[in-house]
């Protein structure tokens, strides 16, 4: 064998993919022009990349006081708007309300919890499905989601829940409930003083990338003096369709002593999906002026990496969120965007490749189908089944025979407002689109 | 203004695209890595490209980046990520000019196993036909340095893919000479 020969050989072999095409390209332009955060010479890894102006759609805080009222079996409904301007006052735990969603997820049994080394870094693997976890720490989502909505029918986390008690995160409303959201795009930023310290004495909500912002320096990064709370940091992200998007949350003690940076603990929902719900309980003590407890549902949303990363041809899907994030860059309201967001089918995304399926996408038409496209390497028969949270199969499709190529595979289903589990048989190999949200 | 900026820098970028992905892939050997990686080098050439001075050097402009991004994040990794190498079939397209993939998959197969350092040099040099002194200040090292990890480079990949031919180690192309007239 010649190394010359091969080197050129390789050299001409042509490339499977393109890398980047002219929107990924563009978005990067655009990111570029963003001007990063001013941090100060100390921390130059806080100067984090933006994904875009469009996140801003990301943060929906739902406000709700540790009531006991249980928004999804049967308690009472609580308006949106009203939620946004009162807080009803709590008892002041932090523990929420017996059968309110995600509690079970919130605490965690403590076996489950993993410490980080003597060094203080948490170690890294490989997670069980395949992908790399950047910590250990976090579960595959659909297990906890699964174990949880198992043992908790109630948990089961609904479009109709959300848009009960979702609204918008104003400004307003964070100043109001003492909360700083730092998300690294500069929705609401912390201040730095000349030395590129932060000087805040709000409680913080960080979110970051995990490759940027690791979190026990983000932890540190609030100052020695400890002068900023921080309540959670969303550090753990997943790759979706080459783009990170957050899959966790670590929540820190609020005492603000040094334990918390050793003693952290995941205890918030992990999911894979473009939508990551993260729940944060607000005791009285750190709630608002008035001693008000609230509870703060902070919804990720990385649209614009998803439209970027999208071809053209994900059945009308990409129109829908492109015309929404032209009206947040028209300079409408999130409420709006958020809104307009609603009213449109959600899609699950999922690269996850098999032996035999690449590049998955699955794109939901509530009450109607779901149309799974993918990539065929082979031909193979192919079934696919959907499941809800509980792990109830709610619309199948018997084996199929394809032939390799691109396959729109149309499969009939009355797919009500819910998160379900997508998973794509083919050849014998599994491929699962985790927590794909359909809403109406 | 700035849509007059975008049109100049896709101007210099698209006819070097295609290199910089393969590059990226080369580096990386990781189709997801690649893609992150081609998407920073961008937006940092894009930061920068008010000081490009020498369009034609553009695409060593880019590789540069690259290169020292990537090296970032084998840095920030340092072995707390597992990353599960690209197949061949993964990065290139196999689907024609089937009898020249055998040995070039054996060749990528090897450039794998290669360390980060000598993959880099290697690959600018065989690949992208760059100069000793180009590879040295896209890799931020000296050209001797650059000699030496070829030297080895080639060795190794020698020794792995079993290499017939006796090529006179280190065999580089000769940096140009600037004759002042």
């Amino acid at each position: 064998m010649k190394l010359d020969r091969s080197f050129r050989d390789l050299r001409q072999i042509p490339l499977r993919t393109t890398l980047l095409d002219d929107a990924a390209v563009a978005a990067r332009l655009r990111a570029g022009t963003t001007p990063s955060v001013p941090v100060g010479r100390r921390y130059p890894w806080l100067s984090w990349s933006v994904l875009g102006a469009a996140t801003a759609a990301a943060v929906i805080v739902w406000l709700q006081g540790t009531d006991g009222t249980d928004p999804v079996s049967g308690g009472p409904k609580v308006d949106a708007a009203a939620s946004a301007s009162s807080v009803v006052p709590g008892d002041g735990t932090t523990k929420p309300p017996a059968g309110a969603p995600m509690e079970a997820i919130a605490t965690l049994p403590p076996q489950r919890r993993q410490r980080p080394t003597a060094h203080g870094h948490t170690p890294r693997r490989t997670a069980a499905d395949g992908t790399r976890s950047t910590d250990c720490r976090l579960r595959p989502a659909l297990s906890m989601a699964h174990r949880s909505a198992t043992d908790t029918p109630s948990m089961r986390i609904t479009e109709d829940f959300i848009r009960q008690r979702a609204v918008a995160v104003r400004m307003a409303d964070a100043e109001r409930l003492n909360i700083c959201v730092d998300d690294a795009n500069g929705i609401l930023r912390i201040p730095y003083n000349r030395n590129g310290r932060r000087e805040c004495t709000k409680s913080v909500l960080v979110v970051g990338r995990s490759e940027d912002v690791r979190t026990t320096e983000a932890c540190a990064a609030m100052g020695p003096d400890r002068t900023a709370p921080v309540f959670a940091i969303v550090s753990h992200y997943r790759r979706v369709d080459g783009m990170m998007l957050p899959t966790g949350v670590q929540h820190v003690p609020l005492d603000n002593t040094d334990e918390w940076v050793r003693d952290t603990e995941a205890v918030s929902y992990v999911g894979s999906s473009a939508l990551v719900p993260v729940q944060i309980d607000i005791p009285a003590e750190r709630g608002d002026a008035e001693g008000r407890s609230a509870r703060v549902m902070l919804f990720y949303r990385a649209t614009e990496a998803i439209v970027t990363s999208l071809p053209a041809n994900a059945a009308g899907i990409v129109s829908a969120e492109l015309a929404a994030k032209r009206r947040l860059e028209s300079g409408e309201s999130v409420d709006a965007a958020c809104g307009f967001l609603a009213d449109r089918p959600i899609l699950g995304v999922c690269r996850t490749a098999s032996h035999a399926l690449r590049d998955v996408r699955v794109v939901a038409v509530p009450g109607r189908a779901v149309i799974c496209h993918y990539n065929l390497l082979r031909s193979a028969d192919v079934s696919i089944a959907i499941h809800d949270l509980a792990g109830n199969l709610v619309a199948h499709e018997g084996v199929e025979r394809h032939d390799a190529g691109a396959v729109d595979h149309v499969l009939a289903a009355n797919l009500d407002t819910g998160l379900y589990r997508v998973v794509i048989n083919a050849g014998g190999d599994d491929v699962t689109v985790n927590s794909m949200v359909v809403t109406r | 203004m700035q849509s007059d900026r975008a049109s100049q820098f896709m101007e210099v970028y698209r006819p070097v695209a295609q290199r910089l992905e393969r590059y990226c892939l080369m580096l990386t050997g990781d189709v997801d890595d690649a893609r992150d990686l081609a998407g920073d080098t961008v937006e940092q050439a894009w930061k920068g490209f008010d000081g490009v001075r020498d369009r034609q050097a553009f695409l060593a402009f880019l590789f540069t980046i690259a290169s020292r991004r990537w090296a970032r994040i084998r840095h920030g990794r340092r072995g707390r990520v597992q990353v599960d190498e690209a197949s061949f079939d993964d990065v290139f397209d196999t689907s024609q000019d089937v009898e020249r993939q055998t040995d070039a998959r054996m060749l990528y197969e090897a450039l794998q196993t290669l360390p980060a350092e000598q993959r880099e040099v290697i690959v600018l040099s065989e690949i992208f036909d760059m100069s000793a002194r180009d590879i040295a200040a896209v890799a931020g090292c000296t050209e001797v340095t650059v000699r030496v990890r070829l030297h080895r480079a080639k060795a190794r990949l020698r020794r792995l893919v079993g290499a017939g031919d006796t090529l006179p180690a280190p065999v580089l192309k000769p940096t140009p000479i600037e004759v002042d007239r």
